[in-house]
């Protein structure tokens, strides 16, 4: 191998090591020296690092794979000489429970709001994700109403909605996850298409979960969340989290979420739901209309509440 | 796309959105930690939405974003400097120089980049799928896959060379950086 050959192949390993974020102070030093030397050297670096960047923003599971590799057919490379190297004695072999195929994202510019919401979570898919979405969220908001002081939640069979979709039976599904983004559970790990079962609790612990009802409404969730499945094929109760409720279809309109502090009622919309602040709980309403009612007591009527696109409200029980 | 409303959130986010891979690469080929990454794509989202009712609606948006983007990737250099395993400042303004000019050929480089996906061995775009496809580490894929973390890693340097090999033949040199020839 020629001295330019142990250089480009000592650039590639470099890069590898800054790639993973592996990078000592004598290996940038050494990568400094590369690149001022060389303008080819600079452009190899950013194809590089715009290849890790496009895979990490990217899922690459939803490709048709060949079973044989491609030749390499480009000789007196130093690309090819390092794969020549590094072939036999790299291959991995991978259990094929391995690779899930994932959805793609889309990357026209005729989003819908759920292709928007979804896509939000890769742009910015770390915990400040939330943060910026609802902030989105709020630059829409044109009014907010606090209610008064609620009280705990009241037990199921006392409170609204519960018997305003048919029940089923506890055992059968009710709905499924039908999407996850670098989703990680309390209780174990599940596979998108999972059927969850009334009764079922499930604690997101990291990333994004996409779960739709039988009856076809949508439910993402951000971690840390917590939520419950309800005895109906379009209710879940949301103990604590962020969420964003979408309801395109006909049957999907009724979609009830209860959280501690209200009961949310979807009537053919797009919310978003927060918990997760330590105080109370907001409902923004992005498209469409919700009906908003917060728990019955013993003692006094729910209030009822409908909120339309660019409303909010927040229910604090301090 | 058409005119856009600069009063309206949703339209700024499909813009953004469209806007994501050619900012995601140029940010990505300045700022090395992937948290900061995100931090500084988090703060360009935000200083673009404070600016919207400033674009001009006969550039280009992603153009726009992207001079956003570029002054506040300039700002963190200056936090750099007293990084000790960071590039030298003008090493780093001369990447910059580049990845922004050749961050308008981000969309053919995906294109290509997903055809030489498809022609990865299956082994290598399971590895890939795996390292990708979730919070995974290089360490966190080597302990799934009971093998060392330097393995993985090195087979991630090989099938980094071979999607390069293949870009360089799929885009034919219409790209800046089609690697370096012997």
């Amino acid at each position: 191998m020629s001295d330019q050959h142990s250089t480009n192949v000592g650039l590639l390993l470099l890069l590898g090591k800054l790639r993973d974020e592996a990078l000592t102070a004598e290996d940038a030093a050494r990568l400094d020296e590369l690149l001022q030397g060389s303008d080819e050297a600079k452009s190899l670096f950013v194809q590089y690092m715009s290849i890790a960047s496009l895979l990490e923003s990217r899922g690459v599971g939803e490709r048709e794979t060949q079973d044989d590799d491609t030749p390499v057919t480009i000789n007196h490379d130093v690309l090819a000489e390092l794969l020549e190297l590094e072939r036999e004695a790299q291959t991995i072999e991978l259990p094929t429970q391995a690779f899930e195929p994932k959805p793609k994202v889309m990357k026209t510019d005729a989003l819908t709001w759920r292709e928007v919401t979804s896509a939000a979570a890769y742009l910015l898919n770390k915990p400040k994700m939330w943060g910026s979405l609802a902030a989105l969220l709020a630059l829409a908001v044109t009014l907010v109403i606090v209610l008064g002081p609620s009280t705990t939640p009241a037990p199921i069979a006392n409170t609204v909605g519960q018997d305003s979709t048919p029940q089923v039976n506890p055992i059968t599904p009710v709905a499924t996850l039908t999407a996850t983004h670098n989703a990680k559970w309390a209780e174990r790990a599940l596979a998108r298409g999972s059927a969850l079962q009334a009764g079922q609790t499930l604690t997101l612990t990291a990333g994004f979960a996409e779960i739709t009802t039988n009856d076809g409404a949508i439910a993402i969730l951000e971690a840390p969340a917590t939520i419950e499945l309800l005895n109906n094929n379009n209710a879940l109760r949301l103990h604590s989290g962020k969420l964003v409720g979408i309801c395109e279809t006909e049957s999907s309109k009724g979609f009830l979420v209860r959280t501690p502090h209200m009961d949310i009622t979807d009537l053919g919309t797009r919310f978003g739901v927060d918990t997760s602040m330590g105080r109370g709980t907001e409902v923004h309403v992005v498209e469409g209309s919700v009906q908003v009612e917060d728990p019955a007591r013993l003692d006094t009527q729910p209030r009822t509440l409908q909120l339309a696109k660019g409303q909010a409200i927040r229910v604090d029980p301090s | 796309m058409s005119d856009p409303n600069t009063n309206n959130p949703a339209d700024y986010a499909r813009r953004l959105l469209a806007s994501q891979p050619r900012l995601r690469a140029y940010v990505r080929s300045m700022v090395f930690n992937a948290g900061d990454v995100d931090d500084l794509l988090q703060d360009v989202a935000t200083i673009g939405w404070e600016k919207f009712a400033t674009y001009d609606p006969q550039r280009p948006f992603d153009a726009w974003l992207l001079g956003v983007a570029r002054n506040r990737v300039l700002q963190y250099f200056q936090t750099q400097k007293k990084r000790h395993n960071s590039l030298s400042a003008e090493t780093l303004h001369q990447l910059e120089g580049i990845a922004y000019a050749d961050s308008e050929k981000t969309n053919e480089l995906q294109d290509a980049l997903e055809i030489c996906l498809g022609k990865l061995a299956r082994n290598d775009l399971n590895l890939v799928s795996l390292r990708y496809e979730t919070t995974a580490t290089n360490r966190s894929v080597a302990k799934h896959l009971e093998m060392s973390e330097s393995k993985v890693s090195r087979a991630l340097n090989r099938i980094y060379a071979q999607l390069l090999l293949c870009i360089k033949s799929q885009t034919r040199g219409e790209l800046r950086g089609q690697g370096v020839q012997a």
